[in-house]
């Protein structure tokens, strides 16, 4: 029995010291988690903190140059020079370390998308061009065939050929830094290889295995002779890694170095791009829609059954009406009669092409004010802006650019917007003052009901509740304390927002009384018309509030 | 004189932008919080805004969403000036009406391009389209 015990007793202090442990080890990984959040959002705040006040530096060293130029003081034109540049490398560096200690918490979003591998090319050539000709280096672009899609983090991507290339720009003097890329096939899936030549410094094979480490310059003298911290590369290297991808290099002392990264042309488990819209893969959207039926009809001309099905499957995803037409004549015909919000348009179609059904479109004064937005593979942007067109968009389409270019024609006719609306009952005897607040709160689109007396404002709220009250307190025959007692007395008007406003000093016995009914006291001639539809906002619109979330780092921006 | 508003609430940058512009030949108000700017693009009525989105009292998106939907302002162009660069941050800008997007430190001659633009549009893309209000 003593031994039964014994075991029982044995036992549960091993359940304990189990549960015990258990516990421990939830609290443990909680506070590692609290940790990690508060690690990540004090460098969220300490980066914005920072370049807050860097961003004036910046701004009025550019404008000192100005200055500098124009008052003919061009004797302080380094020194000035000298701080922007200095501020320019503070924020690269700034941005640097936020980016490595992301990736480091493991708070590095990617945001895939299709990108076509041309035009970034494009436009990192034209970014890199400057450094790399500053210091009389040659920048020769191997010819590029056309290499198709990637899907991919383009931000990512350009971050870490800028890196490439600005490194290479920085340690080459009157050299030659070429750029090859390529597409291979694979079984596995493509990869882009990308090459970054120089034919400068170099980098012994000792200095190599300390090369993608944070903050080790090849050598500590290359910091006082180059700059930076070496963390391009290293941030390269990680933004790779993410990427599914790998960065290497091979490098001749005095002859120059070979930066290689390959980057796989899609993401695990996501669809590989091809000249099928990828619209699948961004529905539903997590962005609140804004779309409206009953606004927005989108005219959809497109005589590729394929291509037609795919965009009204989007758009009507986004809460947009579609209506479709085969052929050019039938869609200049549809949209006489629908009158949409926008057409998009197909450039190649049989019978009559895209170019000539939009020269119809806009020769018909009728029609002719409709948003058009072309879609098109080949890219003949400035023929399309010549003739008329809204905006352009090359195939395969992005369904959220398309959505992003129908929203600014969508904004201008604001039907469509969920807007928190309301009426509010302004009770002021000053009829300047009175006039002035109604034109102000209605201009900014409320409904505004007056009264000029205290009765007067009774009734009205009692007859039709309000959503909120502005009140004055010195109201004649009846004064505002006794309006909101009778108000707060009364079933229909107990919890309706009131704001007063009042030209007394109160008593501290009136303002007592007040703060427990009204939500705000504004003291006349001493607060800002602004404070005071800032309260409305507040007072007015829960809902709204809750619209727009504010973006997490927003709070510090 | 083109007329810009400038709302920022960090005082430096917002003098800062202010002088910058006023350089250019830009005649500049200001406002330091979203409920202010409101009030300033309805008494002021800018040729163009220049909206900083994390802004006290009330942000930059609910300002603009405000200022898209309020008849008097609606067709004054805005641009989003942000320290985000996630293109769901441009994504989220142009939902509420934003017309165009900079990010912050702000490139001062891309920003005057981008107002060029938006300016000398003037809204023609599609003002008969409005349904009068």
């Amino acid at each position: 029995m003593r031994t039964y015990q014994k075991s029982i007793d044995e036992a549960a202090k091993h359940a304990t010291q189990r549960e015990l442990q258990h516990i421990k080890s939830d609290a443990e990984r909680d506070a590692a988690k609290a940790a990690n959040l508060a690690k990540s959002s004090f460098l969220a705040t300490m980066s914005h903190e920072l370049r807050t006040p860097l961003s004036a530096i910046i701004g009025y060293s550019e404008l000192l140059q100005l200055q500098a130029q124009h008052f003919k003081h061009d004797n302080l034109l380094p020194d000035i020079e000298k701080i922007w540049a200095s501020g320019k490398h503070l924020l690269a560096l700034i941005n640097d370390v936020l980016d490595l200690s992301k990736i480091e918490a493991g708070k590095m979003d990617l945001y895939l998308e299709s990108i076509d591998m041309n035009s970034l090319l494009d436009d990192v050539v034209s970014s890199a061009r400057p450094l790399i000709e500053k210091n009389k280096n040659n920048f020769v672009i191997q010819p590029l065939n056309e290499l198709g899609m990637l899907y991919s983090d383009s931000t990512k991507v350009r971050q870490i050929l800028l890196n490439l290339l600005s490194n290479a720009a920085k340690f080459t003097d009157a050299g030659t830094i070429t750029l090859a890329v390529e597409r291979k096939h694979a079984q596995a899936g493509d990869q882009f290889h990308f090459r970054v030549m120089d034919t400068g410094i170099g980098i012994t094979s000792e200095q190599l295995t300390q090369l993608f480490q944070p903050f080790t310059q090849a050598d500590a003298s290359t910091t006082r002779k180059y700059g930076g911290t070496g963390l391009g590369l290293v941030l390269s290297r990680r933004l790779s890694e993410l990427l599914g991808g790998t960065i290497s290099v091979k490098s001749t002392i005095e002859v120059g170095s070979c930066f290689e990264f390959s980057l796989p042309a899609t993401q695990a488990g996501q669809p590989a791009p091809s000249i099928e819209p990828h619209l699948d893969a961004i529905v539903p959207n997590n962005q609140p829609s804004l779309m409206n039926d009953t606004l927005g009809t989108v005219l959809v001309i497109d005589d590729d059954p394929l291509a037609r099905d795919v965009i009204t499957r989007y758009l009507v995803s986004q809460g947009l009406h579609v209506e479709t037409a085969s052929t050019g004549a039938e869609g200049i015909r549809r949209a006489r009669e629908l009158q949409p919000i926008a057409i998009t348009l197909d450039v190649v179609m049989r019978e009559m092409d895209g170019w000539e059904v939009l020269t119809t479109l806009k020769a018909d004064p009728a029609i002719s004010h409709i948003p058009v937005i072309m879609l098109t593979i080949v890219d003949e942007q400035r023929k399309g802006f010549a003739l008329g067109v809204a905006d352009y968009l090359v195939k395969p389409v992005d369904g959220m650019q398309l959505v992003a270019l129908l929203n600014q024609y969508r904004k201008v006719s604001n039907a469509g917007l969920a807007l928190p609306h309301g009426e509010i009952l302004l009770a002021e005897d000053d009829p300047q003052l009175r006039s002035m607040l109604a034109r102000l709160l209605s201009d900014a689109g409320w409904a505004v009901a007056e009264a000029a007396t205290g009765p007067a404002a009774l009734e009205s709220a009692t007859k039709h509740r309000p959503d909120m009250i502005i009140l004055d307190l010195m109201l004649p025959e009846m004064d505002g304390i006794q309006v909101i007692d009778a108000l707060r007395a009364a079933s229909a008007g107990k919890d309706v927002p009131i704001v007063v406003i009042t030209a007394k000093d109160l008593t501290a016995l009136e303002r007592n009384h007040l703060n427990s009914s009204v939500a705000y006291i504004l003291q006349k001639g001493d607060y800002r018309l602004d404070d005071l539809l800032g309260m409305v906002y507040e007072l007015m619109s829960g809902h709204f509030q809750n619209q727009y979330q504010q973006h997490p780092e927003a709070a510090h921006d | 004189m083109t007329k810009i508003l400038v709302v920022e609430d960090d005082i430096a940058n917002r003098e800062m932008l202010a002088r910058r512009l006023q350089w250019e030949g830009y005649q500049v108000v200001t406002a330091e919080n979203g409920a202010q700017a409101i009030v300033r693009a309805i008494e002021e009525h800018p040729d163009l805004i220049l909206m900083d989105m994390g802004l006290p009292v009330m942000n930059g998106w609910q300002a603009t969403h405000r200022i898209k939907s309020t008849s008097v302002t609606r067709l004054i162009p805005i641009i989003a000036l942000t320290a985000f660069v996630l293109s769901s941050d441009r994504e989220k800008c142009l939902n509420v009406g934003c017309d165009d997007y900079e990010t912050k430190p702000v490139d001062f001659a891309r920003l005057i391009a981008k107002m060029r633009g938006l300016l000398a549009d003037d809204l023609s893309i599609d003002v008969s389209a409005v349904p009068v209000a």
